[in-house]
Protein backbone atom coordinates (compact mmCIF):
# COMPACT_ATOMS: atom_id res chain seq x y z
CA UNK A 1 0.00 0.00 0.00
CA UNK A 2 1.80 2.93 -1.27
CA UNK A 3 -0.18 6.78 -1.08
CA UNK A 4 1.14 9.06 -3.65
CA UNK A 5 -0.13 12.43 -3.07
CA UNK A 6 0.10 15.26 -4.77
CA UNK A 7 -0.89 19.01 -5.26
CA UNK A 8 -3.08 20.46 -7.60
CA UNK A 9 -3.62 24.22 -7.11
CA UNK A 10 -6.58 25.15 -7.95
CA UNK A 11 -8.37 21.97 -8.92
CA UNK A 12 -7.63 19.98 -5.57
CA UNK A 13 -5.38 17.36 -3.73
CA UNK A 14 -5.19 14.15 -5.95
CA UNK A 15 -3.64 10.69 -4.31
CA UNK A 16 -2.86 7.84 -6.33
CA UNK A 17 -2.78 3.74 -4.56
CA UNK A 18 -0.97 1.54 -6.09
CA UNK A 19 -2.59 -1.82 -6.18
CA UNK A 20 -1.53 -5.29 -5.67
CA UNK A 21 -3.16 -6.35 -9.59
CA UNK A 22 -0.77 -3.58 -10.70
CA UNK A 23 -3.25 -1.40 -11.37
CA UNK A 24 -3.70 2.03 -9.76
CA UNK A 25 -6.13 3.40 -8.30
CA UNK A 26 -6.57 7.41 -8.05
CA UNK A 27 -8.56 9.80 -6.02
CA UNK A 28 -9.34 13.42 -6.59
CA UNK A 29 -11.26 15.62 -3.85
CA UNK A 30 -11.99 18.28 -5.73
CA UNK A 31 -11.95 21.94 -3.70
CA UNK A 32 -15.35 22.04 -4.14
CA UNK A 33 -16.17 18.86 -2.40
CA UNK A 34 -16.09 16.40 -5.40
CA UNK A 35 -14.71 13.08 -5.02
CA UNK A 36 -13.73 11.24 -8.21
CA UNK A 37 -12.26 7.70 -8.66
CA UNK A 38 -10.38 6.51 -11.42
CA UNK A 39 -9.60 3.05 -11.80
CA UNK A 40 -6.47 2.67 -14.27
CA UNK A 41 -5.36 -0.70 -15.17
CA UNK A 42 -2.15 -2.28 -15.51
CA UNK A 43 -0.17 -1.29 -18.70
CA UNK A 44 -3.36 1.12 -19.73
CA UNK A 45 -3.14 4.81 -20.34
CA UNK A 46 -6.89 5.29 -19.94
CA UNK A 47 -8.99 5.05 -16.93
CA UNK A 48 -11.26 1.88 -17.01
CA UNK A 49 -13.76 3.62 -15.05
CA UNK A 50 -14.45 7.18 -13.49
CA UNK A 51 -16.47 7.29 -10.43
CA UNK A 52 -17.64 10.62 -9.22
CA UNK A 53 -19.71 11.47 -5.74
CA UNK A 54 -20.45 14.19 -3.69
CA UNK A 55 -18.81 14.98 -0.25
CA UNK A 56 -21.84 13.19 1.57
CA UNK A 57 -21.85 10.05 -0.90
CA UNK A 58 -18.14 9.73 -0.30
CA UNK A 59 -17.85 9.96 3.27
CA UNK A 60 -20.81 7.27 3.24
CA UNK A 61 -18.86 4.89 1.21
CA UNK A 62 -15.85 5.67 2.97
CA UNK A 63 -17.80 4.34 6.24
CA UNK A 64 -18.69 1.26 4.41
CA UNK A 65 -15.13 0.88 2.67
CA UNK A 66 -13.56 1.01 6.26
CA UNK A 67 -16.39 -1.46 7.60
CA UNK A 68 -17.50 0.60 10.34
CA UNK A 69 -21.03 1.67 9.34
CA UNK A 70 -23.25 -0.04 11.59
CA UNK A 71 -26.98 0.23 10.74
CA UNK A 72 -29.65 -0.70 13.68
CA UNK A 73 -32.39 -2.76 12.40
CA UNK A 74 -35.74 -2.34 12.94
CA UNK A 75 -36.83 -4.92 15.45
CA UNK A 76 -40.37 -5.72 14.06
CA UNK A 77 -39.16 -5.72 10.49
CA UNK A 78 -35.76 -8.02 9.12
CA UNK A 79 -35.97 -9.45 5.92
CA UNK A 80 -33.14 -11.81 5.35
CA UNK A 81 -32.44 -12.63 1.72
CA UNK A 82 -30.79 -15.78 1.11
CA UNK A 83 -31.34 -16.76 -2.03
CA UNK A 84 -34.76 -18.01 -1.59
CA UNK A 85 -35.31 -18.07 2.49
CA UNK A 86 -36.83 -15.40 4.29
CA UNK A 87 -37.69 -14.89 7.70
CA UNK A 88 -40.67 -13.15 9.10
CA UNK A 89 -41.78 -11.62 12.56
CA UNK A 90 -45.52 -12.57 12.73
CA UNK A 91 -47.65 -11.21 15.71
CA UNK A 92 -50.73 -13.14 16.57
CA UNK A 93 -53.82 -11.73 16.91
CA UNK A 94 -56.65 -12.47 19.59
CA UNK A 95 -58.48 -14.01 16.76
CA UNK A 96 -56.23 -16.12 14.97
CA UNK A 97 -56.56 -19.65 13.90
CA UNK A 98 -53.35 -20.44 15.76
CA UNK A 99 -54.45 -19.08 19.31
CA UNK A 100 -53.91 -21.68 21.84
CA UNK A 101 -52.76 -24.20 19.59
CA UNK A 102 -49.33 -26.15 19.63
CA UNK A 103 -47.42 -25.96 15.96
CA UNK A 104 -48.55 -29.45 15.43
CA UNK A 105 -52.14 -29.29 15.75
CA UNK A 106 -52.36 -26.21 13.66
CA UNK A 107 -50.18 -28.43 11.34
CA UNK A 108 -48.56 -25.20 10.63
CA UNK A 109 -45.85 -27.26 8.22
CA UNK A 110 -48.25 -29.41 6.56
CA UNK A 111 -50.75 -26.74 5.77
CA UNK A 112 -48.12 -23.86 4.74
CA UNK A 113 -44.89 -25.34 4.30
CA UNK A 114 -43.34 -22.48 6.63
CA UNK A 115 -41.45 -23.17 10.09
CA UNK A 116 -41.57 -21.59 13.23
CA UNK A 117 -38.13 -21.44 14.11
CA UNK A 118 -38.68 -19.04 17.32
CA UNK A 119 -41.49 -17.48 19.42
CA UNK A 120 -40.97 -13.89 21.21
CA UNK A 121 -43.09 -13.84 24.04
CA UNK A 122 -42.79 -10.37 26.07
CA UNK A 123 -38.90 -10.41 27.10
CA UNK A 124 -38.19 -13.92 26.92
CA UNK A 125 -37.62 -15.87 23.72
CA UNK A 126 -38.20 -19.58 22.90
CA UNK A 127 -35.92 -20.78 20.08
CA UNK A 128 -36.90 -23.79 17.98
CA UNK A 129 -39.93 -24.59 19.93
CA UNK A 130 -41.31 -28.37 20.46
CA UNK A 131 -44.03 -28.54 18.32
CA UNK A 132 -45.84 -31.12 20.48
CA UNK A 133 -45.38 -28.68 23.69
CA UNK A 134 -45.84 -25.08 23.14
CA UNK A 135 -48.75 -23.73 22.82
CA UNK A 136 -49.43 -20.45 20.51
CA UNK A 137 -50.90 -16.98 22.91
CA UNK A 138 -52.49 -14.29 21.38
CA UNK A 139 -49.50 -11.43 21.37
CA UNK A 140 -46.58 -13.63 20.46
CA UNK A 141 -44.11 -12.68 17.73
CA UNK A 142 -43.23 -15.84 15.68
CA UNK A 143 -40.31 -15.86 13.55
CA UNK A 144 -41.49 -18.04 10.29
CA UNK A 145 -38.71 -19.02 7.96
CA UNK A 146 -39.80 -20.20 4.25
CA UNK A 147 -40.35 -18.97 0.58
CA UNK A 148 -42.22 -15.72 -0.03
CA UNK A 149 -44.99 -17.54 -1.09
CA UNK A 150 -44.72 -19.80 2.06
CA UNK A 151 -44.98 -17.07 4.30
CA UNK A 152 -47.90 -15.68 2.17
CA UNK A 153 -49.95 -18.56 2.81
CA UNK A 154 -49.02 -18.93 6.58
CA UNK A 155 -50.51 -15.74 6.96
CA UNK A 156 -53.61 -16.43 5.03
CA UNK A 157 -53.85 -19.43 7.19
CA UNK A 158 -52.79 -17.39 10.50
CA UNK A 159 -55.79 -14.94 10.19
CA UNK A 160 -55.33 -12.38 12.24
CA UNK A 161 -51.89 -11.72 12.40
CA UNK A 162 -49.34 -9.33 11.51
CA UNK A 163 -46.13 -8.21 10.03
CA UNK B 1 -37.98 55.60 -17.46
CA UNK B 2 -34.96 55.80 -19.09
CA UNK B 3 -33.18 54.64 -16.18
CA UNK B 4 -35.12 51.16 -15.91
CA UNK B 5 -34.49 51.38 -19.09
CA UNK B 6 -30.65 50.78 -19.16
CA UNK B 7 -31.72 48.58 -16.02
CA UNK B 8 -33.53 45.98 -18.01
CA UNK B 9 -31.05 46.12 -20.81
CA UNK B 10 -27.82 45.31 -18.52
CA UNK B 11 -29.70 42.62 -16.89
CA UNK B 12 -30.44 40.93 -20.23
CA UNK B 13 -27.11 40.97 -20.70
CA UNK B 14 -26.33 38.97 -17.65
CA UNK B 15 -29.08 36.29 -19.09
CA UNK B 16 -27.04 36.07 -22.49
CA UNK B 17 -24.05 35.87 -20.77
CA UNK B 18 -25.18 32.80 -19.32
CA UNK B 19 -26.69 31.57 -22.42
CA UNK B 20 -24.04 31.87 -24.56
CA UNK B 21 -21.60 30.43 -22.23
CA UNK B 22 -23.80 27.49 -21.39
CA UNK B 23 -24.83 26.78 -24.91
CA UNK B 24 -21.12 27.01 -26.56
CA UNK B 25 -20.03 25.15 -24.12
CA UNK B 26 -22.05 21.95 -26.11
CA UNK B 27 -19.99 23.01 -28.44
CA UNK B 28 -16.75 22.82 -26.34
CA UNK B 29 -16.19 26.58 -26.85
CA UNK B 30 -14.60 27.86 -23.50
CA UNK B 31 -16.71 30.45 -21.37
CA UNK B 32 -13.93 33.13 -21.85
CA UNK B 33 -14.83 33.07 -25.61
CA UNK B 34 -18.03 33.63 -25.60
CA UNK B 35 -17.94 36.40 -22.98
CA UNK B 36 -16.11 37.76 -25.59
CA UNK B 37 -18.17 37.01 -28.16
CA UNK B 38 -20.87 38.81 -26.13
CA UNK B 39 -19.10 41.89 -25.94
CA UNK B 40 -18.85 42.19 -29.42
CA UNK B 41 -22.28 41.74 -30.48
CA UNK B 42 -23.71 43.69 -27.55
CA UNK B 43 -21.58 46.58 -29.54
CA UNK B 44 -24.51 46.62 -31.90
CA UNK B 45 -27.30 46.96 -29.10
CA UNK B 46 -25.84 47.86 -25.80
CA UNK B 47 -25.99 51.96 -25.10
CA UNK B 48 -22.66 52.81 -23.76
CA UNK B 49 -24.84 54.74 -20.92
CA UNK B 50 -25.84 51.62 -19.64
CA UNK B 51 -22.24 49.75 -19.11
CA UNK B 52 -20.93 52.29 -16.23
CA UNK B 53 -23.54 50.58 -13.95
CA UNK B 54 -21.50 47.59 -14.12
CA UNK B 55 -18.16 48.96 -14.29
CA UNK B 56 -17.42 48.14 -10.99
CA UNK B 57 -17.09 44.18 -11.70
CA UNK B 58 -15.35 45.44 -14.40
CA UNK B 59 -12.55 46.69 -12.21
CA UNK B 60 -12.85 44.30 -9.61
CA UNK B 61 -12.75 41.22 -12.57
CA UNK B 62 -8.61 40.91 -12.82
CA UNK B 63 -8.29 41.79 -8.99
CA UNK B 64 -10.08 38.83 -7.78
CA UNK B 65 -9.15 36.88 -10.55
CA UNK B 66 -5.20 37.47 -9.06
CA UNK B 67 -6.55 37.17 -5.62
CA UNK B 68 -7.80 33.71 -6.15
CA UNK B 69 -4.33 32.93 -7.64
CA UNK B 70 -2.69 33.98 -4.13
CA UNK B 71 -5.46 32.02 -2.27
CA UNK B 72 -4.17 29.17 -4.02
CA UNK B 73 -0.30 29.93 -3.14
CA UNK B 74 1.39 29.61 0.02
CA UNK B 75 5.01 29.42 0.90
CA UNK B 76 5.20 25.94 1.16
CA UNK B 77 3.66 25.25 -1.53
CA UNK B 78 6.08 27.75 -3.59
CA UNK B 79 8.82 25.12 -1.84
CA UNK B 80 7.33 22.02 -3.57
CA UNK B 81 7.71 23.41 -6.51
CA UNK B 82 11.50 22.56 -7.35
CA UNK B 83 10.56 19.68 -9.72
CA UNK B 84 8.68 22.11 -12.02
CA UNK B 85 10.87 24.78 -12.57
CA UNK B 86 13.09 23.60 -15.42
CA UNK B 87 9.87 22.42 -17.89
CA UNK B 88 8.64 26.19 -16.06
CA UNK B 89 11.85 27.76 -17.69
CA UNK B 90 11.80 26.20 -20.85
CA UNK B 91 8.15 26.94 -21.38
CA UNK B 92 8.96 30.32 -20.85
CA UNK B 93 12.36 30.09 -23.20
CA UNK B 94 9.92 28.77 -26.07
CA UNK B 95 7.34 31.15 -25.96
CA UNK B 96 8.49 34.16 -24.93
CA UNK B 97 11.49 35.49 -26.16
CA UNK B 98 11.21 34.63 -29.55
CA UNK B 99 8.19 36.44 -30.41
CA UNK B 100 9.72 39.38 -28.70
CA UNK B 101 12.33 39.32 -31.09
CA UNK B 102 10.14 38.33 -34.21
CA UNK B 103 7.90 41.30 -33.37
CA UNK B 104 10.77 43.57 -32.63
CA UNK B 105 11.70 42.55 -36.46
CA UNK B 106 8.56 43.43 -37.63
CA UNK B 107 8.90 46.93 -36.62
CA UNK B 108 7.17 47.58 -33.06
CA UNK B 109 8.96 49.06 -30.21
CA UNK B 110 9.85 47.52 -27.74
CA UNK B 111 7.54 47.91 -25.39
CA UNK B 112 4.80 47.00 -27.73
CA UNK B 113 6.93 44.09 -28.50
CA UNK B 114 6.93 43.04 -24.99
CA UNK B 115 3.32 43.40 -24.21
CA UNK B 116 3.04 41.29 -27.37
CA UNK B 117 4.93 38.53 -26.21
CA UNK B 118 3.56 38.76 -22.41
CA UNK B 119 -0.14 37.64 -24.42
CA UNK B 120 1.87 35.10 -26.47
CA UNK B 121 3.35 33.30 -23.66
CA UNK B 122 0.70 31.90 -20.73
CA UNK B 123 -1.26 29.20 -21.64
CA UNK B 124 -4.92 29.67 -20.07
CA UNK B 125 -5.10 28.24 -16.17
CA UNK B 126 -8.88 28.33 -16.49
CA UNK B 127 -9.58 26.54 -20.60
CA UNK B 128 -6.76 23.90 -19.34
CA UNK B 129 -7.98 23.31 -15.94
CA UNK B 130 -11.32 22.75 -16.96
CA UNK B 131 -10.97 20.62 -20.03
CA UNK B 132 -8.30 18.13 -17.62
CA UNK B 133 -11.40 18.02 -15.50
CA UNK B 134 -14.41 17.57 -18.47
CA UNK B 135 -12.19 14.97 -19.97
CA UNK B 136 -11.16 13.03 -17.20
CA UNK B 137 -7.71 13.28 -17.46
CA UNK B 138 -6.75 14.67 -14.11
CA UNK B 139 -5.45 11.51 -13.21
CA UNK B 140 -2.77 11.26 -15.60
CA UNK B 141 0.44 11.73 -15.10
CA UNK B 142 0.13 15.05 -17.29
CA UNK B 143 -2.21 16.29 -15.13
CA UNK B 144 0.35 17.01 -12.73
CA UNK B 145 3.12 18.75 -15.10
CA UNK B 146 0.47 20.95 -16.80
CA UNK B 147 -1.00 22.48 -13.46
CA UNK B 148 2.45 22.80 -12.35
CA UNK B 149 3.85 24.76 -15.33
CA UNK B 150 0.65 26.85 -15.32
CA UNK B 151 1.59 28.05 -11.87
CA UNK B 152 4.86 29.00 -13.13
CA UNK B 153 2.93 30.64 -15.52
CA UNK B 154 0.99 32.83 -13.11
CA UNK B 155 4.06 34.23 -11.08
CA UNK B 156 5.45 34.94 -14.18
CA UNK B 157 2.67 36.86 -15.60
CA UNK B 158 2.32 39.02 -12.28
CA UNK B 159 6.02 39.95 -12.44
CA UNK B 160 5.75 40.77 -16.29
CA UNK B 161 2.32 42.75 -15.18
CA UNK B 162 3.97 44.53 -12.81
CA UNK B 163 7.15 45.51 -14.82
CA UNK B 164 5.19 46.45 -17.84
CA UNK B 165 2.67 48.44 -15.92
CA UNK B 166 4.58 51.19 -15.08
CA UNK B 167 6.38 50.97 -18.52
CA UNK B 168 2.93 51.45 -20.12
CA UNK B 169 2.47 54.17 -18.14
CA UNK B 170 5.46 56.07 -18.70
CA UNK B 171 5.66 55.27 -22.22
CA UNK B 172 8.80 54.60 -22.44
CA UNK B 173 11.87 52.74 -20.60
CA UNK B 174 12.90 55.53 -19.41
CA UNK B 175 16.19 54.53 -17.33
CA UNK B 176 15.25 56.89 -14.36
CA UNK B 177 11.67 55.19 -13.73
CA UNK B 178 13.24 51.62 -13.40
CA UNK B 179 15.16 52.45 -10.32
CA UNK B 180 11.94 53.22 -8.61
CA UNK B 181 9.70 51.11 -9.46
CA UNK B 182 12.20 48.22 -8.58
CA UNK B 183 12.70 50.38 -5.44
CA UNK B 184 8.52 50.16 -4.88
CA UNK B 185 8.44 46.12 -5.46
CA UNK B 186 11.11 45.39 -2.62
CA UNK B 187 9.61 48.04 -0.30
CA UNK B 188 6.19 46.16 -0.94
CA UNK B 189 7.40 42.66 -0.72
CA UNK B 190 9.28 43.07 2.54
CA UNK B 191 6.07 44.86 3.89
CA UNK B 192 4.69 42.08 2.66
CA UNK B 193 6.58 40.09 4.59
CA UNK B 194 6.99 41.60 7.58
CA UNK B 195 3.04 40.97 7.81
CA UNK B 196 3.08 37.84 7.24
CA UNK B 197 5.83 37.38 9.83
CA UNK B 198 4.45 39.31 12.73
CA UNK B 199 1.18 40.35 12.33
CA UNK B 200 -0.45 37.42 10.45
CA UNK B 201 0.02 34.94 13.31
CA UNK B 202 -1.65 37.03 16.01
CA UNK B 203 -4.77 38.43 13.96
CA UNK B 204 -5.15 35.27 12.50
CA UNK B 205 -8.22 33.57 15.20
CA UNK B 206 -10.03 36.83 15.00
CA UNK B 207 -10.09 36.39 10.92
CA UNK B 208 -11.26 32.83 11.70
CA UNK B 209 -13.56 34.16 14.01
CA UNK B 210 -14.82 37.45 11.90
CA UNK B 211 -15.00 35.09 9.01
CA UNK B 212 -18.38 33.48 9.97
CA UNK B 213 -20.60 36.80 9.82
CA UNK B 214 -22.39 37.35 7.06
CA UNK B 215 -21.33 41.01 6.78
CA UNK B 216 -17.74 39.82 6.33
CA UNK B 217 -18.27 39.74 2.81
CA UNK B 218 -18.36 43.67 2.73
CA UNK B 219 -15.12 43.84 4.56
CA UNK B 220 -13.64 41.36 2.13
CA UNK B 221 -14.46 42.86 -1.03
CA UNK B 222 -13.68 46.58 0.07
CA UNK B 223 -10.34 45.67 1.18
CA UNK B 224 -9.26 43.50 -2.18
CA UNK B 225 -10.38 47.03 -4.10
CA UNK B 226 -8.61 49.44 -2.26
CA UNK B 227 -5.32 47.62 -1.56
CA UNK B 228 -5.41 46.57 -6.45
CA UNK B 229 -6.79 50.01 -6.45
CA UNK B 230 -3.63 51.82 -4.61
CA UNK B 231 -1.40 49.72 -6.04
CA UNK B 232 -2.22 50.56 -9.62
CA UNK B 233 -2.22 54.24 -8.03
CA UNK B 234 0.86 53.45 -7.24
CA UNK B 235 2.11 52.79 -10.71
CA UNK B 236 2.27 49.00 -9.62
CA UNK B 237 0.20 46.24 -10.92
CA UNK B 238 -3.01 45.83 -9.24
CA UNK B 239 -2.72 42.41 -9.81
CA UNK B 240 0.19 42.02 -7.94
CA UNK B 241 -1.37 43.77 -4.97
CA UNK B 242 -4.60 41.16 -4.99
CA UNK B 243 -2.30 38.59 -5.72
CA UNK B 244 -0.14 39.06 -2.08
CA UNK B 245 -3.36 39.54 -0.56
CA UNK B 246 -4.49 36.18 -1.42
CA UNK B 247 -0.98 34.62 -1.04
CA UNK B 248 -1.12 36.35 3.15
CA UNK B 249 -4.58 34.56 3.72
CA UNK B 250 -3.65 31.72 6.49
CA UNK B 251 -5.01 28.26 5.13
CA UNK B 252 -7.79 27.73 7.98
CA UNK B 253 -11.44 28.44 8.63
CA UNK B 254 -11.51 32.02 6.86
CA UNK B 255 -10.11 30.34 3.58
CA UNK B 256 -13.04 28.39 3.20
CA UNK B 257 -15.74 31.41 4.41
CA UNK B 258 -13.42 33.79 1.69
CA UNK B 259 -13.67 31.04 -1.53
CA UNK B 260 -17.64 30.70 -0.18
CA UNK B 261 -18.15 33.99 -0.23
CA UNK B 262 -16.17 35.56 -3.28
CA UNK B 263 -16.32 32.43 -6.03
CA UNK B 264 -19.73 33.87 -7.39
CA UNK B 265 -18.27 37.50 -7.36
CA UNK B 266 -15.19 36.20 -9.56
CA UNK B 267 -17.29 34.49 -11.87
CA UNK B 268 -19.19 37.64 -12.63
CA UNK B 269 -16.53 40.05 -12.38
CA UNK B 270 -14.36 38.05 -14.31
CA UNK B 271 -16.85 37.48 -17.02
CA UNK B 272 -18.11 40.84 -17.26
CA UNK B 273 -14.25 42.14 -17.28
CA UNK B 274 -13.76 39.93 -20.76
CA UNK B 275 -17.20 41.36 -22.03
CA UNK B 276 -15.67 44.89 -21.46
CA UNK B 277 -12.64 43.74 -23.35
CA UNK B 278 -14.59 43.09 -26.36
CA UNK B 279 -17.45 45.61 -26.00
CA UNK B 280 -14.21 48.56 -25.80
CA UNK B 281 -12.23 47.24 -28.70
CA UNK B 282 -12.85 48.40 -32.27
CA UNK B 283 -13.79 46.51 -34.60
CA UNK B 284 -11.12 46.73 -37.33
CA UNK B 285 -8.72 44.38 -38.62
CA UNK B 286 -5.50 44.58 -37.63
CA UNK B 287 -3.22 46.16 -39.84
CA UNK B 288 -0.70 43.25 -40.64
CA UNK B 289 -2.58 40.14 -40.97
CA UNK B 290 0.67 38.16 -42.07
CA UNK B 291 2.15 38.54 -38.70
CA UNK B 292 -1.20 37.93 -36.99
CA UNK B 293 -1.53 34.66 -38.66
CA UNK B 294 2.39 33.90 -37.81
CA UNK B 295 1.57 34.66 -34.30
CA UNK B 296 -1.11 32.15 -34.52
CA UNK B 297 0.85 29.26 -36.22
CA UNK B 298 4.13 30.11 -33.79
CA UNK B 299 1.59 29.56 -30.71
CA UNK B 300 0.58 26.46 -31.64
CA UNK B 301 3.72 24.66 -32.97
CA UNK B 302 6.43 26.55 -30.49
CA UNK B 303 4.21 25.53 -26.93
CA UNK B 304 3.74 21.95 -28.51
CA UNK B 305 7.59 21.39 -28.75
CA UNK B 306 8.18 23.53 -25.25
CA UNK B 307 5.75 21.10 -23.72
CA UNK B 308 7.08 18.05 -24.92
CA UNK B 309 10.51 19.20 -24.10
CA UNK B 310 9.04 19.90 -20.95
CA UNK B 311 7.40 16.49 -20.67
CA UNK B 312 10.76 14.98 -21.34
CA UNK B 313 12.53 16.79 -18.60
CA UNK B 314 9.96 15.41 -16.02
CA UNK B 315 10.61 12.22 -17.32
CA UNK B 316 7.35 10.97 -19.32
CA UNK B 317 7.10 8.02 -21.43
CA UNK B 318 6.98 9.22 -25.29
CA UNK B 319 3.54 8.71 -25.53
CA UNK B 320 2.54 10.56 -22.60
CA UNK B 321 4.91 13.28 -23.88
CA UNK B 322 3.12 13.47 -27.28
CA UNK B 323 -0.43 13.51 -25.40
CA UNK B 324 0.74 16.58 -23.09
CA UNK B 325 2.26 18.29 -25.60
CA UNK B 326 -0.79 18.34 -27.91
CA UNK B 327 -3.24 20.19 -24.58
CA UNK B 328 -1.49 23.29 -23.53
CA UNK B 329 -2.21 25.48 -26.61
CA UNK B 330 -5.24 26.93 -25.52
CA UNK B 331 -4.67 31.29 -24.15
CA UNK B 332 -7.34 32.64 -22.55
CA UNK B 333 -7.60 35.14 -19.47
CA UNK B 334 -3.84 36.27 -19.44
CA UNK B 335 -3.39 37.16 -22.63
CA UNK B 336 -6.94 39.05 -22.10
CA UNK B 337 -5.29 41.21 -18.86
CA UNK B 338 -2.26 42.00 -20.73
CA UNK B 339 -3.52 42.89 -23.78
CA UNK B 340 -6.21 45.21 -22.19
CA UNK B 341 -3.05 47.53 -21.52
CA UNK B 342 -2.90 49.04 -24.98
CA UNK B 343 -5.20 49.02 -27.64
CA UNK B 344 -3.30 48.55 -30.81
CA UNK B 345 -2.00 45.20 -29.07
CA UNK B 346 -5.91 44.16 -28.35
CA UNK B 347 -6.35 44.08 -31.81
CA UNK B 348 -3.56 41.90 -32.74
CA UNK B 349 -4.51 39.74 -29.29
CA UNK B 350 -8.37 39.03 -30.45
CA UNK B 351 -7.66 36.56 -33.16
CA UNK B 352 -4.79 35.23 -31.77
CA UNK B 353 -6.98 34.36 -28.54
CA UNK B 354 -9.92 33.14 -30.22
CA UNK B 355 -7.66 30.80 -32.27
CA UNK B 356 -5.76 29.41 -29.84
CA UNK B 357 -8.38 28.67 -27.02
CA UNK B 358 -10.43 27.19 -30.30
CA UNK B 359 -7.58 25.33 -31.88
CA UNK B 360 -6.01 24.35 -28.52
CA UNK B 361 -9.32 23.10 -27.22
CA UNK B 362 -9.93 21.14 -30.15
CA UNK B 363 -5.69 19.77 -30.00
CA UNK B 364 -6.88 19.06 -26.08
CA UNK B 365 -9.83 16.72 -27.24
CA UNK B 366 -8.10 14.92 -29.92
CA UNK B 367 -4.57 13.99 -28.48
CA UNK B 368 -5.28 11.00 -26.46
CA UNK B 369 -6.44 9.53 -30.43
CA UNK B 370 -3.27 10.96 -31.82
CA UNK B 371 -1.02 9.54 -29.21
CA UNK B 372 -2.70 5.98 -29.45
CA UNK B 373 -2.29 6.31 -33.43
CA UNK B 374 1.72 6.83 -33.04
CA UNK B 375 1.89 4.82 -30.03
CA UNK B 376 -0.82 2.06 -30.38
CA UNK B 377 -1.75 0.45 -27.24
CA UNK B 378 -0.91 -3.41 -26.59
CA UNK B 379 -3.43 -5.50 -27.83
CA UNK B 380 -5.15 -7.21 -24.81
CA UNK B 381 -8.31 -9.47 -24.80
CA UNK B 382 -10.91 -7.59 -26.10
CA UNK B 383 -13.07 -5.36 -23.20
CA UNK B 384 -15.27 -2.49 -23.54
CA UNK B 385 -13.63 0.49 -23.75
CA UNK B 386 -15.21 3.89 -21.99
CA UNK B 387 -16.09 5.80 -24.73
CA UNK B 388 -15.05 9.04 -24.94
CA UNK B 389 -17.31 12.39 -25.51
CA UNK B 390 -17.14 13.23 -29.42
CA UNK B 391 -15.70 16.83 -30.14
CA UNK B 392 -18.89 18.72 -31.25
CA UNK B 393 -21.70 16.30 -31.87
CA UNK B 394 -23.18 16.32 -28.43
CA UNK B 395 -26.84 15.56 -28.66
CA UNK B 396 -27.74 17.89 -25.94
Amino acid sequence: MRFRETDLPGVGKRYTLELEDGGELTLIIHNTGRRELYIIEQEEEEPTCVISLTEDEAKDLGFLLAGTTYQPVAPEKMELIMKEMVMEWVRVGEGSNLVNKTIAEAQIRKKTKASIVAIIRGEDMIVSPDPYDTVIKPGDTLVVVGTRQHINSFLEYCGECYT
Amino acid sequence: MEHSLTFIQINLLFIIMFLSAYILKKVRVPPIISYLLVGFLAKFWVHPESTRLIELFKEAGIILLFFFIGLEYSFERLRNMVSIWKPGVVDLLFNFFPVFLLSLMFGFDPILSLLIAGVFYPSSTSIVAKLLMDFKRLASPEAELLIGILIFEDLVAIILLSVLIPVVEFGSVDPGTLPISLFKIVLVLTVFYLFYKLLMPKIQPWLDRVSEEESFVFFLLGLIMVIGVSFKEAGLSEALGAFLLGVLVPETRVMESIEHHLSALKELSIGIFFFFFAYESSLSLPQDLRFVLLLIALGIVLKVISTYLAAYLYGMKKKTRLRTSLSFVPRGEFSVVIASLEPSVKILSIPFIFATALIGSFLFVIAPRVADIFYPPKKKPPKKKAQREPFLTQAS
